[in-house]
């Protein structure tokens, strides 16, 4: 007999356990789908809106990437050339959006040269605004530099002895190139600006403004624009190569206050063939604007320099105030346009008569004015 | 006697919806109809854009444009393929173009200024086979024949690794001279298998802002270099042979036993001032394996530009063409040597690829009483070296005779 109710109890017990844990599951299970539900349901009334985003993000992204990728290589992958190894893909400069977001100790693969203290008070005492024209020119490069991840270096300009004629004192800019390229060998490309430039569009960068679209925005061959009417067609120029130096043109002119070259075996090169005493003896008197005269005489003579040479428009990144080019000044290509909002504005020439130091404040407050946003005005 | 729930439960009636809060398919039609336009505007969309992305690669590629930029092209406009990687002129028609003389093959200019010169028509389209087998007169068919030799360009896939350049001169040597010349130039070539590109230096005279060739006659030795650069655009090497000088070993190979990095090394003149009593002195610490540019030195320790080699790079280049910028070519130099002397002293990044050697490694000076008597020094030709030169044979005007007679002696050898 005690075997008796212990069988059917065990089996009672067991059929008792198998619907409690029975029951434990379908609780779960009945949880689990109500959980499930909820969240069905909260995804399907809220489909449309996350379907939204999703898509804004992802345009946000997909477009955002593009910029920089894909046009940057494809302007830089046009080259065909063979037989020189050193124009690669300067595949940091393609990826710069992306890298820029984890690295931050990498060295800088733009730089920004800035030449400062012109003539260092050595000839003349340097006056009050001369000093404040120099503090707002570089507060606005070094924010500039800041803002886009690259590199600043700020030269000084002093008058040297070493440069014992005054005509010799224009390469002083080769010098300090040749320098700075060694300062920063890892440097892809680096941006030549005087002091009397001012960066009006700070939140364009280099990558956007000029790399992606370079090969829409250069003139290779003078057909366009060619105010020194140099001879367009010449032997041995090979088109197909990269472009090393971005230069633009004034109305007299190769314009250098401000110019981009690349970091490369080619112009390591150029900036050694570009001061030559054999120019100096024949042409001292003759090359009033000495060196930029010398680079226009080897532009307009030898292939391999013209080959990789590429104008941008002025205003591109060396507008005019009305100032300059005066003699021009119905001439649209040169001078700054508030409304076109030029990239930067280069007050060239401006201690030759004008005002440098009205000019440089009208820039820096205008510059102020245009890049106002919207949300500003709840702080002031 | 299993719970069941009875209302409670939604996920157990199918026709509800799913799990994850999908209509079953059932109900797709009901709701597609119950769906207004409205509701399928943001749907559209995100199908559209990616469609569009997906496709967009192609897009993009199809969309670049590159603007028309046009060829390269050398001096002249129009070019010749050549059928051979030997690239030379008729040399039977020295004799007739010494009697036309350069008067007669180019037009000759008068300046604003009253000078006179020689001018080269660039437009100028080469004469077609048919034009040729049209035109009677011997004279206008060499005329022809010289002016378009420069338009030839060699195109084809199989390039010559190095090249073979040499000036020839009409008006100083006779035909024998000149087939001895050239046929030394191609012998070697072809055994080696590289490429020659021999063309009459009266060809340049319109080029050179100095138009005797008696002063300014070795520029064209830079302007000849930049042209096979551009006939040969894939060789690796140029090496120049003036047409005083023979090579004498065919055994030996520009790019084995010249531009060996180690055998280089060698040969080549450290921390020797680059011109006679200057103060740059050439690198001690050269990396051989990047040379792009090889000089002799002469005896008197000067540059001499009888051989030299060049290469297809940037370096090499910017130093040819430097030399033919008229800044520096029509400055007051007293030859091409001393105006690369000055070149390699002021600019450090051509010094840098510059290998300066002993005249014997690539240019010995041939002197018949020399062989017998002395002992073999860096200078002088001894059997065996690569290249034999007669320095001095233009001053003495004995280069007819000592080229014909040492080429000869070399065919006699080799029989």
């Amino acid at each position: 007999m005690p075997t008796v109710p212990y069988h059917p109890y065990e089996g009672d017990s067991d059929e008792n356990k198998k619907k409690s844990s029975n029951s434990i599951i379908r609780s779960i299970n009945r949880s689990c789908r109500r959980l499930q539900n909820k969240i069905g349901y909260k995804i399907i009334s809220l489909k449309t809106g996350l379907l939204a985003t999703f898509v804004i993000v992802f345009c946000i992204f997909w477009f955002g990437d593009n910029v920089i990728n894909s046009n940057l290589s494809s302007s830089f992958s046009t080259s065909g050339l063979t037989n020189n190894p050193d124009s690669k893909l300067p595949k940091d400069l393609i990826n710069h959006g992306k890298t820029s977001w984890f690295s931050f100790n990498k060295p800088p693969k733009i730089v920004i040269i800035l030449a400062a203290n012109e003539g260092g008070g050595v000839l003349r005492w340097k006056n009050e605004q001369e000093w404040a024209i120099e503090k707002i020119s570089i507060a606005n490069k070094k924010a500039y530099a800041k803002r886009h991840g690259y590199g600043l270096t700020i030269k000084d300009l002093t008058t040297a002895k070493r440069y014992s004629h005054e005509y010799r004192e224009s390469w002083q800019k080769v010098d300090i190139l040749k320098q700075t390229f060694r300062e920063f060998p890892d440097a892809e490309w680096f941006w030549w600006l005087d002091l009397d430039t001012f960066i009006m569009e700070p939140d364009r960068s280099l990558e956007s403004h000029i790399f992606s679209r370079v090969d829409k925005l250069v003139d290779r061959t003078l057909k366009s624009f060619n105010p020194l009417g140099l001879e367009v067609d010449i032997p041995f120029v090979d088109y197909t190569q990269d472009m090393d130096l971005l230069i633009t043109q004034d109305c007299g002119g190769f314009n250098l206050g401000s110019f981009l070259i690349r970091n490369s075996d080619w112009s390591k090169l150029l900036l050694d063939i570009w001061w030559d005493p054999a120019g100096y003896e024949q042409k001292h008197m003759i090359w009033e604007h000495r060196e930029q005269d010398a680079l226009e005489t080897l532009y307009a003579n030898e292939a391999w320099i013209r080959s990789k040479v590429g104008f941008l428009p002025l205003r591109m990144i060396n507008s005019f105030p009305p100032g300059a080019c005066s003699e021009f000044s119905d001439d649209s290509r040169y001078f700054y346009n508030e409304y076109a909002r030029d990239f930067v504005v280069n007050m060239a020439g401006c201690n030759f008569g004008r005002d440098c130091w009205g000019e440089m404040s009208h820039y820096a407050t205008l510059m102020a004015k245009t890049n106002r946003k919207w949300y500003d005005r709840l702080f002031f | 006697m299993t719970l069941k729930p009875k209302s409670n439960d939604r996920s157990r009636r199918p026709s509800n919806s799913w799990p994850l809060g999908l209509p079953p398919l059932t109900n797709v039609k009901k709701s597609w109809r119950k769906r207004n336009a409205k509701n399928l505007i943001i749907p559209f969309v995100t199908l559209c854009l990616l469609l569009l992305y997906l496709f967009s690669g192609n897009f993009k590629k199809r969309n670049v444009t590159k603007k028309p930029y046009p060829a390269v092209h050398g001096v002249y406009h129009n070019e010749i393929p050549a059928s051979s990687n030997l690239i030379f002129p008729q040399i039977e028609h020295s004799a007739l173009l010494k009697d036309i003389g350069v008067r007669g093959l180019y037009i000759l200019r008068l300046e604003s200024d009253g000078d006179k010169r020689y001018v080269l028509k660039p437009e100028e389209k080469p004469l077609s086979d048919e034009e040729k087998k049209k035109i009677t007169s011997q004279t206008l068919l060499v005329k022809k024949s010289f002016l378009d030799h420069g338009k030839l360009v060699y195109r084809k896939s199989n390039s010559p690794e190095t090249v073979v350049v040499t000036l020839i001169d009409f008006e100083n040597y006779e035909l024998d001279t000149l087939v001895s010349i050239v046929q030394n130039r191609v012998d070697y070539a072809q055994k080696h298998n590289y490429g020659v590109y021999i063309r009459w230096i009266q060809e340049f005279i319109p080029l050179l802002e100095n138009q005797n060739l008696n002063e300014s006659g070795s520029f064209a030795k830079s302007l000849i270099m930049r042209a096979a650069m551009h006939a040969f655009p894939n060789a690796k090497r140029f090496i120049f042979i003036d047409d005083t000088s023979l090579i004498t070993d065919f055994k030996l190979s520009v790019e084995n036993n010249i531009m060996n990095s180690n055998i280089l090394d060698m040969a080549s003149l450290k921390d020797t001032p680059v011109s006679p009593n200057s103060a740059i002195r050439t690198y001690n610490n050269l990396d051989f394996s990047k040379v792009s540019i090889v000089f002799p030195h002469n005896q008197n320790d000067d540059i001499s530009t009888s051989t030299f080699i060049i290469s297809n790079d940037i370096y090499s280049r910017a130093f040819i063409e430097y030399i033919n910028d008229p800044l520096i070519k029509n400055f007051e130099w007293e030859n091409l040597a001393h105006c690369i002397g000055h070149i390699l002293q002021w600019h450090p990044e051509i010094l840098a690829k510059t290998a300066m050697v002993h005249s014997k490694f690539i240019s010995s000076s041939y002197d018949p009483n020399f062989l017998k008597t002395e002992k073999p020094d860096t200078v002088h030709y001894t059997e065996g070296d690569f290249i034999a030169t007669f320095p001095y044979c233009k001053d003495i005007n004995s280069c007819n005779k000592d080229i014909t007679s040492l080429y000869n002696s070399l065919k006699e050898n080799k029989k």
